[in-house]
Formats: C-alpha cells, sequence, structure tokens
C-alpha cells in the first residue's frame, strides 16, 4: 500500500526474528561447538575436536545401549501408531451414530497422555500390584514383573506412546472424509470389493497424509522424555533409556555439557538422515492427487 | 402365455427381494462388527482413566485389591492426604505456580503469534521467503540440540531458577506451528476491510487492531488453548530450569511426590493425579468447537 | 474542491508484467467520471492506485493541487465503495459510519450528527443499529456508501459497486448514486467521482464523462453522446451501444458518385456525407461499422443491400434480424411492421443511415470517418 514503507511487515514479524536467533539459530550452532568441546560449565571450555564423537561411536556402551534401545522404541511405536490409527479411523469412516463421541474418546488420551499425571498412573498400573496384574491374575494368568525385566519394561512405555493414537486418527479420518465419494462408486461399478477398493483408492489418496504423520510421529518418538523418565527412570538395565534421557543425564545431572551436546549432535543427525531417506522415498510411494502415476 | 409371464415375474420379484434382504443382513452384520470394535477398543483405551479416577476415591488396601474402578465406600483420603504433600506446600500452591506459567506464557504467545502471523500474511518485505521457510523448518526441528545452549544462555542472564526461561521465548512467537495457524486462517480473511479501514485512515496497525484480530479471534482462542494444554504437560522445561520446590509447576510436584512417596500411599498420588488432568480435561470440553476449527486450519490443509 | 490529474501512469508487477501503459485523465471538480472496460483493462488497477492501495510504479496522481504518490490512503482527501461493500462484520452500522470520523480524532457530538445526517439521506437509520451480517445486500451498499459520504473527500472512488446485486437493486441504486451526486453539487460539496464498471450501461446512464480503457491503455475519454456518435476506435465502438455496433471486414473503393463500400459479393453505394468525412487516403481493406438501429428498408430502386435472414428474434415492438450479406453476419434492428412487409416481399433489402456509417482503419481500429 502507499505510504506504507518497504520493511513495514519486516517490523511485524521482528519478534520472530529476535527469537529466531537468540532462541534457535544461535543456540543451534552453539551446541555444534560445544559437541567438539569438552565443557563443564563451571569450568572452561577446552577444544578436543571429534574426541567426543569418536567417543560415542566406539566406546560409549551406554550409548550404544541407548541408541538400540530407541531404535527399537521407534521402529515399535511409528508403524504400530499409524496402523492403529489408520485403522480405527477407517472404521469410523462410515455413516455411524455417534462418530463425534467415537473420535473424542480415543482423542482424550492423546491430549493427556504427554502428562506427568498419565505416566505416574501407568507405573501404578503396571506396578506388582497394580491394574494390569490384577486383570492378568483375575483371568488365571500369572503376574508379570513389568518393570523387573527388560522386554516388558520397554513395553509399557510402548504402550503408552500409542494409547495417544487418537491425535494421528482424528487427521486420517479428516482425510477419509474428505475422499471424493463418487470414487468409491466408481470402484463399485468396476467390480471392486471393498478390500479392493482399500488398496487401489483410499490408500494411494492418504498417501500424503500418511507421509506428513510418519514424520512427525518419528521426530517425536526419537525425542520421547516424559514416559521413560517418570515410568521406568531408564531401567531396568538401561532397557529403557532412550538417548533423551542419557542427554539430560549427561547435561543436567553431570554437566558434561560438551558430551551432551555431541550426543544431541548425533540423535539430530540420525533423525534428519532417516527423515530426507523418507523424503527421498515419498518419490516411489507418495501420491500426490494431481501428479501422473508412475 | 399370459400365465407363465405373471408365474415368472413373481419368481423375479421372489429373487430379488430374497438379494435385497440378504444384502441388508450383510450391512448390518458390518455395521454390528464396527461398532463392537470400536466399543471394545473405546473401553479398552479408556480404562485406564476409569480406573484412576476410580482408584483416587478407594483406600490404598483396596487399590491392591482388585482391577476394579469401582470404589466400594467412596473415601477423601486420598484428596485430602494428596493435598497436603510431604511438603511445606499444598498442592495448591503447585497449582497456582502452574497458572503463572501457564498465563503468561498463553498471553505472550496468542499476541506474539499474532502481529508475526499478520507480517507473514499481509506484506512482502526483503527477506521474506528465507524467514518463511525457517517458520516450516524448525516446526521439523528437533530440540533436543537447542535446549543445552539455551540452558547456558539462561543460566548466563541469571534466570535459573524463575520462570522467566519458560515465559520469555514465547513472547518471541517461538512456537512456530501456532505463527503457521494463524497465517493460515488470515490467508482465508480478505483484505477488503483492512483496506477499508486504510481508507478509513487507521495505520496498519490500527488496522490489525480494531479490524484483524475481531474477525481472528476464534483462531486466537484455538492457539491459547493448544498452548494451555501443552504447558499444562510441559515437564523437561521446570525440570530443566526450577530447582526450588515452592516454584515447582504440578508437574514436578507430582514426580516429586512419587519419589518421596511411601509405596504404598498410591491414592494420594492418584488423586493428586486426577486434580491435575482436570484443567486440560474441561478446556478441551468447553472448547471443542475451537478445536476442531484449529485441528482442520493447521493440520491437513496445511 | 478539487479535481484528479493522472499523468503518464504505470503499473508493473513483478518487474515485468506491464499492468498500465502510462495513461494521461483529467477529472474535473464536481465530474462524474466513469472507468469502463472488459476485465483486464486495468480500470481497478487505476482506481486502486487512486487510492493508495496499490503503489504507483511510474508518473503521478494529483488531488487538488497535492501529489499523492507517496500517501498513504487515509491521507489523500480520498473515500471508496468497495465491490464487497467491505463492512467491518464485527460492528454495528452506525460504527461502521463512524469508524473513520473517530480515528481522526473528531468529537462525539460531530461524529453523531454527521451519522445521523448521513443516515437519513440514505435512508439506513432503522439499521443503524444492526451488524452487517443482518443486512440485505442492498443495504449493506448503501451504508457502504454512507461511510463515503461521512468523510466528506475531495473525491469519492467506486469500485464496480452495483455487480454483486440483481438487476432491479441495480437500477434502483444507479438512481440512487446519480442522485446523490447532484444532490452535493447542488449543496455545494466536493463530489467529484471516479466510477469503475465493467456495464457500458451503467457507465452511459451514470457518467458525465466516459474513460474507455483496454488491456491498460485508454482507448478515449468523452461524454456518452459523443461516444455514441463519434467513437475514436473500433473498440469503443463495439463496446458501446446496446446491440452491439456491427464491425464487419470490407473493402473501400472510390465511384463516381461517392465511396462505395463491397462485403464480398454485394456493394452499396455512399454520397457525400460519407465522402466529406473520410481520411483522405483510406482505401482498401478497412472494417465498416454501423449500429443495427441505423438501418432502413430500401425504397424501390433504391441501392441497396440483399440480406439473407438468418434468424429473427421478436422483441415486441421491433425485432432483431440476423442477416447475411455477402458472407458477413449484421444484427439489423427493425421495426415489426417492416419487417412484415419486407418478409411478405420475398427478400430484405436494406440500407445504412449514410450519416451513421463509419470506417474503421482494418490494423489500428481507428475510426477514420470522424473528420
Amino acid at each position: 500500500m502507499s505510504g506504507d514503507s518497504r520493511l513495514l511487515g519486516f517490523w511485524y514479524v521482528l519478534p520472530y526474528l529476535i527469537g529466531l536467533l537468540v532462541f534457535t539459530a544461535i543456540p543451534f550452532l552453539g551446541s555444534l561447538y560445544l559437541s567438539f568441546t569438552d565443557y563443564r560449565l563451571m569450568h572452561g571450555v577446552d577444544f578436543v575436536g571429534l574426541q567426543n564423537y569418536v567417543d560415542i561411536l566406539t566406546s560409549d556402551r551406554t550409548f550404544t545401549r541407548s541408541f538400540k534401545v530407541t531404535m527399537l522404541f521407534v521402529l515399535l511405536t511409528v508403524p504400530l501408531k499409524l496402523a492403529f490409527a489408520l485403522f480405527i479411523a477407517s472404521i469410523l469412516n462410515s455413516k455411524l451414530k455417534g462418530i463425534g463421541l467415537f473420535r473424542t474418546a480415543y482423542y482424550v488420551p492423546s491430549i493427556l497422555g504427554g502428562s506427568i499425571a498419565v505416566a505416574v498412573l501407568w507405573r501404578y498400573m503396571f506396578a506388582d500390584v497394580g491394574m494390569v496384574n490384577m486383570l492378568l491374575t483375575g483371568l488365571g494368568f500369572k503376574a508379570i514383573n513389568w518393570f523387573g525385566n527388560p522386554g516388558t519394561a520397554l513395553f509399557t512405555i510402548t504402550i503408552l506412546r500409542l494409547w495417544q493414537f487418537g491425535s494421528a486418527m482424528v487427521i486420517f479420518l479428516a482425510a477419509l472424509q474428505s475422499i471424493d465419494k463418487s470414487l468409491y462408486e466408481a470402484a463399485a461399478i468396476d467390480g471392486a470389493k471393498p478390500w479392493r477398493a482399500f488398496f487401489a483408492v483410499t490408500l494411494p489418496l492418504l498417501t500424503p497424509v500418511i507421509f506428513f504423520n510418519m514424520i512427525m510421529q518419528m521426530v517425536q518418538a526419537f525425542q520421547e522424555f516424559n514416559g521413560p523418565y517418570v515410568i521406568t527412570g531408564g531401567g531396568p538395565l538401561k532397557s529403557t533409556y532412550l538417548l533423551p534421557l542419557y542427554i539430560y543425564e549427561m547435561a543436567f545431572k553431570k554437566f558434561d555439557m560438551g558430551y551432551a551436546s555431541a550426543i544431541a549432535w548425533v540423535l539430530f543427525a540420525v533423525i534428519m538422515v532417516l527423515t530426507l531417506i523418507a523424503f527421498w522415498s515419498s518419490k516411489y510411494w507418495v501420491y500426490y492427487a494431481g501428479d501422473k502415476r508412475s | 402365455m399370459s400365465d407363465s409371464i405373471i408365474h415368472s415375474d413373481e419368481k423375479i420379484l421372489e429373487e430379488a427381494e430374497k438379494y435385497l434382504a440378504a444384502q441388508k443382513r450383510r450391512q448390518n452384520i458390518t455395521l454390528t462388527i464396527r461398532y463392537t470394535i470400536l466399543t471394545v477398543v473405546g473401553l479398552i483405551m479408556l480404562y485406564p482413566l476409569f480406573w484412576l479416577i476410580g482408584a483416587s476415591f478407594m483406600t490404598n488396601e483396596e487399590i491392591f485389591g482388585s482391577a476394579g474402578f469401582l470404589p466400594a465406600n467412596p473415601v477423601m483420603d486420598g484428596y485430602i492426604e494428596g493435598w497436603q504433600t510431604s511438603t511445606p506446600y499444598t498442592f495448591g500452591r503447585f497449582f497456582w505456580n502452574t497458572f503463572l506459567i501457564i498465563a503468561p506464557k498463553t498471553i505472550c504467545t496468542v499476541i506474539s503469534c499474532t502481529v508475526v502471523a499478520y507480517g507473514f500474511a499481509r506484506f512482502d518485505f526483503p527477506g521474506k521467503k528465507i524467514l518463511f521457510a525457517a517458520v516450516i523448518g524448525t516446526l521439523l526441528l528437533p530440540n533436543v540440540v537447542t535446549r543445552i545452549p539455551q540452558y547456558m544462555l539462561f543460566n548466563e542472564l541469571g534466570w535459573l531458577d524463575s520462570y522467566l526461561p519458560l515465559w520469555v521465548p514465547s513472547a518471541f512467537a517461538g512456537d512456530a506451528f501456532f505463527v503457521f495457524l494463524l497465517l493460515q486462517f488470515l490467508r482465508s480473511i480478505p483484505r477488503d476491510m483492512e483496506e477499508a479501514a486504510r481508507v478509513d485512515g487507521a495505520t496498519s496497525f490500527q488496522a490489525l487492531i480494531y479490524v484483524v484480530v475481531p474477525m481472528l479471534v476464534p483462531a486466537m482462542i484455538s492457539v491459547g488453548l493448544f498452548q494451555f494444554m501443552w504447558t499444562m504437560d510441559d515437564f523437561l522445561g521446570p525440570l530443566i530450569y526450577i530447582s526450588s520446590v515452592e516454584k515447582f509447576p504440578v508437574s514436578l510436584a507430582l514426580k516429586l511426590s512419587i519419589d518421596t512417596a511411601e509405596s504404598f500411599e498410591w491414592n494420594r498420588i492418584l488423586a493428586m493425579s486426577v486434580l491435575t488432568l482436570l484443567p486440560s480435561l474441561l478446556v478441551f470440553f468447553m472448547s471443542q468447537k475451537y478445536f476442531v476449527e484449529g485441528i482442520s486450519a493447521g493440520g491437513v490443509k496445511g | 474542491m478539487a479535481q484528479l490529474t493522472i499523468r503518464n501512469l504505470e503499473k508493473v508487477y513483478s518487474g515485468t508484467l506491464k499492468a498500465l501503459h502510462g495513461i494521461n485523465l483529467e477529472v474535473k471538480d464536481g465530474e462524474f467520471m466513469v472507468l469502463v472496460g472488459p476485465s483486464g483493462c486495468a480500470k481497478s488497477t487505476t482506481l486502486r492506485m487512486i487510492a493508495g492501495l496499490e503503489t504507483v510504479s511510474g508518473g503521478h496522481i494529483t488531488i487538488g493541487d497535492k501529489v499523492v504518490n507517496n500517501l498513504p490512503p487515509g491521507d489523500r482527501g480520498i473515500a471508496m465503495v468497495f465491490q464487497n461493500y467491505a463492512l467491518y462484520p464485527h460492528m454495528k452500522v452506525r460504527k461502521n459510519l463512524s469508524f473513520g470520523l473517530k480515528l481522526a480524532g473528531e468529537k462525539k457530538e460531530e461524529i453523531a450528527r454527521r451519522v445521523q445526517e448521513v443516515a437519513e439521506v440514505l435512508e439506513i437509520e432503522p439499521l443503524l443499529d444492526r451488524l452487517p451480517k443482518q443486512l440485505s445486500g442492498g443495504q449493506a451498499q448503501r451504508v457502504a456508501l454512507g461511510r463515503a459520504l461521512i468523510k466528506k473527500p475531495e473525491v469519492f472512488l467506486f469500485d464496480e459497486p452495483l455487480s454483486n446485486l440483481d438487476a432491479k437493486l441495480r437500477a434502483s441504486m444507479r438512481v440512487r448514486i446519480t442522485d446523490l451526486h447532484r444532490r452535493l453539487k447542488e449543496q455545494g460539496q466536493s463530489s467529484t467521482v471516479v466510477y469503475v464498471t465493467h456495464d457500458q450501461v451503467e457507465a452511459m446512464t451514470m457518467g458525465d464523462r466516459i474513460c474507455v480503457m483496454k488491456d491498460g491503455r485508454i482507448m478515449q475519454v468523452a461524454d456518452p453522446e459523443t461516444l455514441y456518435a463519434k467513437p475514436a476506435n473500433a473498440f469503443v465502438a463495439g463496446f458501446i451501444g446496446m446491440p452491439e455496433m456491427n464491425l464487419v471486414d470490407a473493402t473501400l473503393s472510390r465511384g463516381e458518385s461517392g465511396p462505395v463500400v463491397t462485403f464480398g459479393d454485394q456493394s452499396i453505394r455512399f454520397g457525400e456525407n460519407l465522402a466529406g468525412r473520410l481520411e483522405a487516403g483510406t482505401d482498401g481493406d478497412v472494417t465498416f461499422g454501423v449500429r443495427p438501429q441505423h438501418f432502413r428498408l430500401a425504397a424501390p430502386g433504391e441501392d441497396a443491400l440483399t440480406a439473407k435472414v438468418i434468424k429473427a428474434d421478436f422483441l415486441g415492438h421491433e425485432v432483431d434480424v440476423h442477416i447475411l450479406i455477402g458472407g458477413q453476419r449484421f444484427t439489423v434492428v427493425l421495426p415489426v411492421e417492416d419487417f412484415r412487409k419486407a418478409k411478405a416481399d420475398g427478400a430484405i433489402r436494406i440500407r445504412p443511415d449514410e450519416e451513421r456509417v463509419f470506417i474503421f482503419d482494418r490494423k489500428s481500429g481507428l475510426n477514420v470517418s470522424l473528420a
């Protein structure tokens, strides 16, 4: 508009720019720098080059364990959560009465799930005399020492994450409901049974949303902290010691911030690589309406 | 001749009706299956919450007794004792702290994100594309790599053990998600009324306050509600920055209570957990309308 | 009291797309100037540049004695009525009207007085406490009009204000706007208007002068009569007037008695009137223009064109006849009796009125028969 300076818009976004620089960009680069040092908060900063990374990748057993556990956690929760969300969304996607009620019922866990209160609940649910074991014994099974066994401990925090599938489900449901009904009619006329229609019509059209959800879930899963920290404390035997916990402990309990930064950067690199792979692979399986099928 | 035609007509009708009946049966079965799955899954999903609420009204012995969620004799012990906590402070203090964190943070978020979104939506300026790419980029950025230097920064500023590290980034539109949400909303509002305001003599800022903001209110409320719920759940932030118990929000207080409680005093902790979840639940249910608008504006379409 | 001057006004988008090619226009004080043209002619762009809603790429705009290029819209002494009304949705009508005055710091009593004044003139008093969403299209547009009036600006700008209204409302609003304009003039208040529309009927009935635009250039600026009777080029000729003027390829040659116009296998002779008007040297391939209403049946023996009737639309008192002459299509409007008489005679023999005939240069479109 006339009379407006060319920079007027710039002034409006200035707060964001300042925040971006001070709270994101500079810390981002700062942590990269720190990862090449042995900074310990109280002491000075000594440059150690790649030593931290070498230690992490070769001699740090804790890291190896933590990394394995984290990858296992992500590989378990992301596909399962997406699959389950999609499954429920497709069941909901019909002219049912009470869709709103079900949708709310499934969504509530995902708004509460990240809280400490729910983590606390989980701890008590899976305790030796907790609700889950009560159910198992009531049904004639043996009680399980959930927090005593490495495998089952991971199971408890996995279940917590899966419990929160509502947020992904709502997005899938919205996408499903936006698919033109006439496509299904055309498929029916072509003789496709419901299953066939799902794979031939629904799934391809959903691939962008699946892709979006997958990336979001993956990035979040790698940063899971509340659940493991409160429920299992990382144990037993570090079987739920996800990388964010390791970073936290290194940085804020041992104050070995140089080393912690290096671990954070390794985690970041892993996330970036996987995200890039996902983007690269999306060429082959994500179908945007309006593109030509290859 | 005509007889056989009538007969074959009747036969066709019979076949048609049989087919329709079978189809209807199939549809009903499918519907029943759907309902069954949905209900079963729904109950399994919500059972932990039912149990939580029920257990908070039980005595400890009863909690250990069975998996049921209905207390035989509801008691308030859990709430009364839990409220006292094992610190010099009651849980009321911790709720107040949480409020002290959430209120400024939410207000700062709504204001700063609205202003920044307005800048992106209505103006062209040098560097706009790059800055906008940064907004999208930070949406995906794992913040694990920025936490440590942020801590050091706040340490330098002397802000440790205060709420400042929790408030200040939000005053600078720190949550890119909300900028994005408001931006999408703004894009769907036609510029006519702002132009009319400019012709009426308003500056761009006056147009923002008097004309745009009133139209943006549903989106702003969405942002406020989302931020409210996310902040209630925020644990790592307070964990890192707040060390005095008297300043603990409820998330830290709950963790503290698990660490310090005797191994059987569950009902207290569960009771406090219920109280902690209540605000989020209440906010969620009171604002169903705004949430649906919020999700669809920033989610699938975005 | 102001006039509006536009000099070499240009608008360029994204460095390369030139939407407005350096136009010049003067609007006299108190004049109702209409900018009209097909979509894409940049009439709205011009208006918005006058308003300050678009920046100027070249040239300048003067309102009164001030060059306003760099002034914000609020400082230019203009008021605007938008196509979609652009009323503030959360403010009652009263507040919509007074918003600008409040921003300018006017006193409460003065604001109230002016709101009352405007509401009376536009008959919107009962609506003052309603919200825009409770108004009908016509009511909303009157409020938008009121918002402009209340400012007492030097120039009023209208951006296709009637396009969203139904035909009947459009007609009554047209009258209302022209009445208001006249009244403002009588009261000695500033009443300069720039009015954008794509509807040439609106333009012809409302404007003191009309500026016809095409593809970012001005085709002609004149009062309605002149535009109708003396179009400067083929575009204006075809754009103004209903039904459209016939614009047909033809060949012009000089016969002994005067110019001869040939369509395919037919020709017709003209005399001194056309000869006198034609520019020297006009010859060969031309565009021939004549309005459908300017034909009459030829008397027997008169030099005429023989027309083959393709279609005839009866309109009650007259007939729109679509005909072929020498392979070219024409539309002719004839009184019903004439048409019946002609049909009865077997073929239509018609002759265009020589005074109303135009010759346009085939390449440039310029009217070469105006002199």
